[in-house]
């Protein structure tokens, strides 16, 4: 078991002292390894879940459990570069791998050519690929990811999620992915957990079947007319 | 140091800023050839005593020494006010207990502070020094403590599941984001830091430009007092140059030249 995450309830305090319940009893499992999407629509709680995990938010009701030495690396869903420093920099400060792993992950994220320029002068396309570059750079036992693509043209993400699920399988990093976009979701997961409006709760979780790279565009159209007929049907009557 | 060098003389940019200054010193030796005052002695007659007084060594004691002073009270003022300003900054309850006290020390004239530390200390180096600090320290708390309260909490979370160690996320994440509030007190401090130095002199010291000031304020001896300030200006001005900027420019190199 990688992690282990129960959470029966999760508040958020707003600014007007109002207090609203964002999750409510979401509990899962994730094994060694596994590459997990968690889909649910905006609002439902899923930064506030990759937080809890990531262990930036401890005002919650349940527990995270994670083995004792791990290292987790987080694409969040701005790239969070430091940009007082350089591309090499920022990933030379966080980075545990060596030389060569260093030049395969920059060469595989197109970086090669960036590493001298200041955050400031990146696209977020690029900045974004940095992000992704340092989260592989610690040599991550965990990978979470904040919908690392949004607001990406369609051709460039879908390149992305290429290279990042090339290194994914490469690192066996037990990834948890939280986004949106149900074909993202079904590209790159094993398993897809479907999150209810908030509060949000688990309403499905899908496993998926067909080995990766082996599903063919049937499957994949199959797939999501099931996510969004659960996502339909769980929608409020009101 | 060829660098700069290169960008106050050479440049277009260092000589804008020589311009103005040279004028200046035309205009005051043709007024003061016009014999409009005579009090206002002309600029020769200033050069001619600054090198007496450059022949005697006195110049460059009183210089270094008044330097010395300069360079102290603003080391202390600044690390001790950095200090205390992040500190406040960072936690509601040193700010709650520390903002009064910041708020008096602000408003004190810099004559009772200085007056206090001589009586209370002795009319020794340390309460010199220390009285000029103490002038200038809570404004750099005050710039600071603005400094600390902007800080960005994206990267400190980042900085936190990255796992940095204490020294990387100081140097890498929390400095790099205080040091243009550093540079902007550093700023005002240098000259704030001097003309307080020279009252403390003037005040209860036996050396230094205020010193020497004072004397020539008792003989009414406007030469004397100009071949002693003018060059302390010129060295204010050289270390604003040679140190102040480059370090500013050093700072804020990875921003856009255009815009951000």
């Amino acid at each position: 078991m990688a992690l282990d995450v129960v959470i029966t309830q999760k508040q958020l305090h707003g600014v007007d002292t109002q207090t609203r319940t964002i999750l409510l009893d979401l509990a899962f499992r994730l094994k060694k390894g596994e590459i997990c999407a968690c889909l649910g629509p905006s609002g439902c709680g899923k930064t506030t879940l990759l937080r809890i995990i990531a262990g930036l938010d401890r005002a919650f009701e349940g527990h995270v459990a994670l083995p004792s030495h791990h290292k987790i690396g987080m694409v969040f869903q701005e790239p969070r570069l430091l940009p007082w420093r350089s591309v090499a920099q920022n990933l030379r400060l966080v980075s545990t791998a060596n030389e060569a792993e260093f030049a395969e992950i920059v060469t595989a994220l197109g970086l090669s050519h960036h590493l001298d320029h200041f955050p400031g002068e990146l696209s977020l396309g690029l900045a974004r690929r940095v992000a992704i570059a340092r989260a592989f750079l610690i040599r991550p036992d965990f990978l979470l990811l904040d919908e690392p693509f949004v607001s990406l043209d369609a051709p460039l993400a879908a390149r992305l999620r290429e290279e990042l699920l090339g290194l994914v399988l490469k690192r066996q990093a037990t990834t948890l992915m939280v986004t949106h976009d149900i074909e993202e979701a079904i590209a790159i997961a094993d398993r897809i957990l479907l999150l209810s409006a908030a509060p949000g709760h688990l309403i499905a979780d899908l496993a998926i079947e067909a080995p990766r790279g082996k599903m063919t565009e049937a499957n994949r159209q199959n797939l999501k007319g099931t996510i969004l007929s659960i996502l339909a049907g769980a929608r409020p009557s009101a | 140091m060829r660098k700069i060098g290169h960008y106050f003389f050479v440049s277009s940019h260092g000589l804008t800023r020589l311009v103005p200054l040279i004028s200046l010193l035309i205009l005051w030796q043709l007024t003061s050839r016009l014999g409009v005052s005579s009090t206002l002695p002309t600029p020769t007659a200033v050069l001619s005593v600054m090198v007496g007084e450059a022949r005697s060594g006195a110049l460059f004691t009183n210089l270094a020494i008044t330097f010395y002073r300069v360079a102290a009270a603003f080391t202390l003022a600044m690390v001790l006010g950095s200090l205390l300003g992040v500190a406040m900054g960072l936690s509601k309850k040193i700010d709650r207990f520390c903002d009064p006290l910041l708020i008096v020390l602000l408003n004190v004239p810099a004559l009772v502070i200085i007056v206090l530390a001589y009586i209370w200390i002795g009319l020794n180096e340390r309460a010199a020094i220390g009285a000029v600090a103490l002038n200038k320290l809570p404004n750099t708390a005050v710039i600071l403590r603005e400094g600390a309260r902007t800080l960005d909490k994206e990267l400190d979370e980042m900085a936190f599941v990255f796992r940095l160690a204490f020294v990387q996320r100081l140097r890498h994440v929390l400095l790099p984001q205080l040091m243009p509030y550093v540079a902007a007190a550093m700023r005002s401090g240098l000259s704030l830091v001097w003309k307080i130095v020279l009252v403390v002199e003037l005040l209860g010291r036996s050396n230094g430009v205020g010193f020497e000031i004072g004397v020539a304020f008792q003989l009414f001896d406007v030469t004397r007092l100009f071949a002693y300030a003018f060059p302390f200006v010129l060295i204010m001005l050289a270390v604003e140059t040679f140190l102040m900027q480059p370090f500013e420019r050093h700072i804020s190199r990875w921003r856009r030249p255009h815009g951000a």
